[in-house]
């Protein structure tokens, strides 16, 4: 008797199993409950006094079914496979009973399980056993799940290693069904088992040149391990040189760089004898997306003087190998057709109340649209037949659906982090009847043009507070003295503040906040010395803020599989100056904690600047680079896109986050925003100045990869001349970003510029990074 | 709504030193006998059949509620036009779709007759296909000659596998789409390659991206340019990876955030199309709403023609059961639609929706339509306002 589970189990025949199961309700005898009960059949099993019922051997047959998808981690293989041998209830030797054996033939914590039945039982030895090399599985149930969540020592290869070990399983067998196995259409995670344990056996040499064939044809695989698997075996062997000449192309263009880059040694050792042959499969390198393996084939075939192969592949060698392609070979090679622009935008024209309503429902965040919504819900015109879809979206607490479907319903809306936004829908919740809006946008970007506002104000004898501030903080540049004039006989506080908006004089100070809009709008970028004398002091009040970002890093190690592990989390800290305490009816003060719910729409606050909305945006940007974040960082970047206003090293710290970001989508979104800001909106310089203070948290090679996907050479070789110099020589991942450098410069005929210059040099040692800043460095002598 | 599809075949497809033996269900006989012959370059076959058996069972997006969804995908279906043998399939959730077509010059032989059957694509069938190499033309049977027929009743495999209805209107949306499609860039087959290997594997890569023709090959933008194509979930693009190294150029076709990938090889094509969203497949794209069923005909998009194709279905009575058509019905039968001077109230499940006419088609303010636009063909709103005209 084994230790364990059975140690604690009352054994029992099949008859008294089936007398057992039989006082259970059927809908009870399945699964788990079954097979559990089973597992308490007498080992050996002796026939039973008569035949099972029929519901009996369902039960077995169901229980087959549900190990082959379900890993119990426990050996209740056994009293199937019992009943099985002693033909008490016959099975069919299907994928499923495979996959039954695969799972439950051992146990996940005792080796001795599993190999004594291997032992014990020779038609499983002799046929069932090599199945397991037939049958995929999935989900739960494969060789190579079973196994990962094993206790050491007791997985599917440890037994099979015993067993070999000690001459109860042929050898040869166990290494031609793993490479057997390795040939089948198996997924790369199943796939690995194989060749794990193909490499645990430690093949000879001549075990290797037995199985050459077999290897060869895994070179086809389409699971690129197993393709680095026959490779690397490959390149220990004395290989047949047509054969392999032959087989070996496919792995020439595997995506990791270091399989290609060992078979084109192997291939340059058979270019002795059969130079033509060798050089027509080296060229299938050049096709290859890693510059060091187009360099070596490329060199391999430049000494096989095997030009015309490669001018048939000129244009899909990076920048820098077809320059040396060109400089060997004497080429030409054609100009690259710029990227085509993107194809504007266009926007839905037209819409009826209740067409906006329904689109906003159904989860459009256009912040023209949410504006025109909330005039038409002023004026009393929503859409309120639209009040049973509404009531579906109020579900939705956090997005802009809720607060329209609030809206839409009449009640309160739960807003969060959009303080300001909050007082303006609670405002016209509240009013007494229909009325315009006066801070409706005039333009898309969130621009209201003076002659509209004051024409507005004209008919709105006592204009809402909150809405009279969203209104001032949005008037354009342009029109003001016009509209100054017009504005010359409003009465009142709010009168002399509109005036003191457009230009006018100053005047006693009533309402502070109407004031301070005023004043952000009259210069918003500038220190307001009324205000100030007045106290209104403080960043986005009388002082126009200065932001400054910080980052500050944590530490902590823990102890992986693989080693201890340490890993660093940086933080960043807004110092917002002077010292100033946000107020729900200043939005122009920057909040440092809690984004926005509504990012584009709470962005078109203040037309004027993006830096103080975007204080709250950098956190939430930065965790994007985790897979846990709030999946806003699109947002954030429409919002930085359309801005008309003030962008800099805040809008720079953003996309420097948001070009790290795991999603791929978001990191081409993040460099489609830097090549239309940069340099126009935001200057090189200061966005090279944000990754640098952001190097720390940033993944290298999804900044090199984000950039190279602009299509933009000189905006990438603009930013990254000006941060790496910003950059120590061994900065995590620097060499990508090098790479990048030299192919753009390369592609653009560019070459370091004399800031530049003195970081290259100063590199030392053969790193990539160091090769590839002295290939940057003779772009000038070339 | 789901209808039973029943598959009877005399044995197993098998590869073996004979060659490739493909059994046949249903069609224009029970167990049609289509092609005997060679085919030029087994690798290219072998890798076109293993992406189109990998399509058939494969389940690209699974719904949040569906946790394990247990998978009985429906069998690869082969043409022969007499030239030609296209071997079709479908993914288990309607949003991708892949063809191989074999080319004359690949068959030593024409077909020696015409139609459109089922054939068995076995587990054992694609290991072998997954192991085969080597230059030398390989023997292909799709069916079985009279011979063979004799010795084969031992062998049956029977299977039955239900088949959601908008499985079926997917195959018959196809036609309309393809149609649709406008011919984008052209690339080598490197460049696709590259662009694939360089993008990280995983349900991040769901949402829709555009490649874009630019510098040094094809990039993603999220934003659609000249001679782009959109990809939604870029994943579901990696079953032509297998097949690009034996690929000359890909050309390229989209349709709003649709797309089709067709790889031109010697002696053979593939071609694959993906539905505008990862959670959509192509039965709700409503193409059979403004165009009617037509789902005897296959589409082309290498040369812009069309191709018989008797689908081999017990199924085809849904083609006409479109739910969005069948839900315009009853308002109409209810009453519900009124017209009006300037817009035409639909009353739906409590809420009035607004029907009106605009120079750029019809508008509604129902979520389908705020979602979709026309862009999947009219909302029932706007279906059901149509009805009544047509009477």
């Amino acid at each position: 008797m084994r230790s364990g589970i059975r140690q604690n189990l009352i054994m029992a025949s099949v008859d008294e199993i089936v007398a057992a199961l039989a006082d259970t309700p059927a809908a009870e005898r399945v699964g788990w409950q079954f097979a559990d009960e089973l597992s308490r059949l007498d080992d050996p099993v002796r026939p039973p006094e008569k035949p099972v019922p029929d519901w009996f051997r369902q039960g077995v047959e169901h229980a087959v079914g549900w190990l082959a998808t379900t890993w119990p981690q426990r050996p209740l293989f056994r009293p199937i496979r019992a009943l099985d041998r002693a033909r008490i209830v016959p099975l069919p030797h299907d994928d499923a009973y495979i996959l039954a054996m695969v799972s439950a033939l051992g146990d996940r914590g005792d080796a001795a399980y599993r190999l004594d039945a291997i032992r014990a039982d020779d038609e499983l030895r002799a046929d069932l056993l090599w199945r397991v090399f037939e049958v995929e599985g999935g989900g739960e149930v494969s060789l190579t799940n079973v196994d990962k969540f094993s206790m050491p020592g007791c997985g599917w290869a440890d037994a099979f290693r015993t067993l070999v070990a000690d001459g109860t399983l042929p050898r040869d067998r166990v290494l031609s069904a793993c490479l057997a196995a390795l040939g089948r259409d198996f997924s790369t995670y199943r796939a690995g088992f194989f060749a794990r344990l193909f490499d645990s056996l430690t093949p000879a040499t001549g075990e290797l040149l037995a199985a050459q064939t077999r290897l060869l044809r895994l070179l086809s695989s389409t699971v690129p391990a197993t393709v680095s698997f026959a490779v690397r075996h490959l390149a220990t062997i004395d290989r047949d040189d047509d054969a392999f000449l032959d087989a070996c192309p496919p792995a020439l263009v595997v995506p990791a760089k270091n399989t290609p880059l060992i078979v084109l040694r192997l291939v340059e050792a058979a270019a002795k004898h059969h130079p033509e042959r060798a050089a027509e499969v080296a060229a299938t390198a050049l096709e290859h997306r890693h510059r060091d393996v187009q360099k070596a084939a490329l060199s391999l075939l430049h000494n096989l003087n095997a030009g015309d192969l490669v001018a048939a592949r000129l244009d899909l060698l990076e920048p820098s190998v077809a320059r040396q392609a060109t400089a060997w070979f004497g080429f030409t090679r054609d100009d690259e057709n710029p990227a085509p622009a993107a194809i504007p935008e266009t926007r839905t024209s037209g819409r009826t109340a209740g067409e906006r309503a329904a689109a906003l429902l159904a989860g459009d965040t256009d912040p023209w649209e949410i504006e025109q919504f909330l005039a038409e819900v002023a004026a009393g015109r929503a859409a309120v037949e639209l009040r049973k879809p509404a009531r579906r979206a109020l579900q939705y607490r956090g997005e802009l659906r809720h607060v329209v479907a609030a809206l839409l319903l009449g009640e309160q809306p739960h807003i969060y982090g959009a303080r300001f936004l909050a007082a303006r829908i609670g405002e016209i919740q509240a009013r007494s009847g229909p009325c315009t809006l006066l801070a409706t946008p005039t333009d898309p970007t969130g621009w209201l043009d003076p002659a509209e506002f004051l024409r507005r104000l004209s008919g709105t004898p006592e204009p809402m507070r909150h809405d009279l501030i969203a209104a001032l903080l949005r008037l354009h540049p342009d029109g003001r003295a016009e509209a100054l004039h017009t504005a010359r006989t409003r009465p009142g506080d709010a009168g002399a503040a509109i005036r003191y908006a457009l230009g006018g004089a100053p005047a006693e100070i009533g309402d502070p906040a109407i004031w301070v809009a005023a004043a952000r709008t009259r210069a918003p970028l500038d220190d307001d010395p009324n205000l100030i004398a007045a106290g209104l002091t403080g960043a986005g009040r009388g002082h126009a803020a200065r932001l400054t970002l910080r980052l500050t890093s944590k530490s902590w190690s823990y102890q992986a599989a693989t080693g201890n592990r340490t890993v660093v989390v940086w933080e960043p800290h807004i110092d917002v100056e002077p010292p100033v305490t946000p107020s729900a009816d200043q939005p122009t003060v920057p909040v440092t904690d809690g984004s926005a719910g509504f990012v584009r729409w709470q962005a078109q606050t203040w037309p004027h600047d993006a830096e103080t909305f975007l204080t709250a945006e950098i956190d939430p940007a930065m965790s994007a680079a985790y897979g846990e974040n709030d999946g806003r960082t699109p947002d954030r970047l429409d919002a930085l896109l359309t801005h008309p206003g003030r962008l800099g090293p805040m809008a720079a710290s953003v996309l420097a986050a948001a070009l790290t970001a795991q999603d791929t989508g978001c990191r081409i979104r993040a460099a489609e925003a830097l090549t239309t800001l940069v340099p126009h909106r935001i200057p090189a310089p200061v966005m090279a100045g944000a990754m640098a203070q952001l190097a720390g948290h940033a993944t290298a090679n999804r900044w090199a990869g984000a950039l190279r996907n602009t299509g933009q050479p000189g905006t990438v070789i603009a930013v990254l001349g000006a941060l790496l110099p910003q950059l120590p020589h061994d900065h995590p991942g620097l060499s990508a970003l090098l790479e990048a450098l030299l192919e753009e410069s390369v592609r653009m005929s560019a070459v370091p510029s004399a800031a530049l210059r003195p970081w290259l040099l100063g590199f030392a040692g053969s790193s990539k990074a160091a090769r590839t800043a002295r290939d940057l460095l003779r772009l000038d002598a070339a | 709504m789901t209808v039973e599809q029943l598959y009877r075949y005399r044995h197993p497809s098998i590869l073996d030193t004979d060659g490739l033996r493909l059994a046949t269900s249903g069609g224009p006989a029970d167990h049609p006998y289509f092609f005997d012959g060679l085919i030029e370059r087994p690798p290219i076959v072998a890798a076109g059949l293993l992406a189109v058996a990998r399509v058939a069972r494969t389940r690209f997006y699974t719904p949040p509620s569906m946790v394990a969804a247990i998978l009985r995908a429906a069998d690869p279906i082969v043409t022969s036009d007499g030239a030609k043998l296209r071997f079709e399939s479908f993914s288990a959730d309607c949003g991708v779709y892949a063809r191989l077509d074999v080319l004359p010059d690949g068959l030593d032989t024409a077909p020696h007759a015409r139609g459109t059957t089922n054939v068995d694509f076995n587990g054992p069938m694609r290991d072998a296909l997954a192991g085969l190499s080597g230059h030398d033309p390989m023997h292909l049977a799709v069916g079985d000659d009279e011979v063979r027929v004799r010795t084969l009743d031992a062998e049956a495999v029977e299977r039955r596998v239900p088949l959601p209805g908008r499985w079926v209107r997917s195959l018959a949306e196809l036609n309309v789409i393809a149609r649709a499609m406008q011919p984008a860039a052209t690339y080598p087959a490197a460049h696709l390659r590259r662009l694939l290997q360089t993008q990280p594997r995983g349900p991040r890569n769901a949402g829709v991206l555009h490649v874009t023709p630019g510098p040094g090959g094809p990039r993603l933008a999220t934003r659609p340019a000249a001679g782009s194509v959109a990809v939604a979930g870029l994943d579901r693009l990696r079953v032509v990876e297998p097949l690009l190294r034996h690929a000359t150029t890909v050309r390229t076709f989209g349709l709003n955030t649709g797309s089709a990938w067709l790889l031109e090889m010697p002696t053979a094509r593939l071609t694959v199309l993906l539905s505008p969203a990862v959670s959509r497949g192509f039965s709700g794209e409503g193409g059979l709403l403004e165009t009617g069923p037509d789902h005897d005909a296959g589409y082309d998009l290498a040369d812009g023609s069309t191709f018989d194709r008797e689908l081999p279905l017990d199924a085809r009575a849904v083609y006409a059961d479109q739910p969005r058509l069948r839900d315009a019905r009853a308002l109409v039968e209810a009453g519900a639609v009124k017209p009006g001077p300037a817009h035409t109230i639909v009353e739906s499940g409590g809420t009035a929706y607004t029907v009106r006419r605009t120079p750029d088609g019809e508008r509604c303010t129902c979520a389908w339509f705020a979602t979709h636009g026309l862009g999947r063909g009219p909302c029932k709103h706007i279906l059901a306002t149509r009805l009544p005209r047509a009477r």
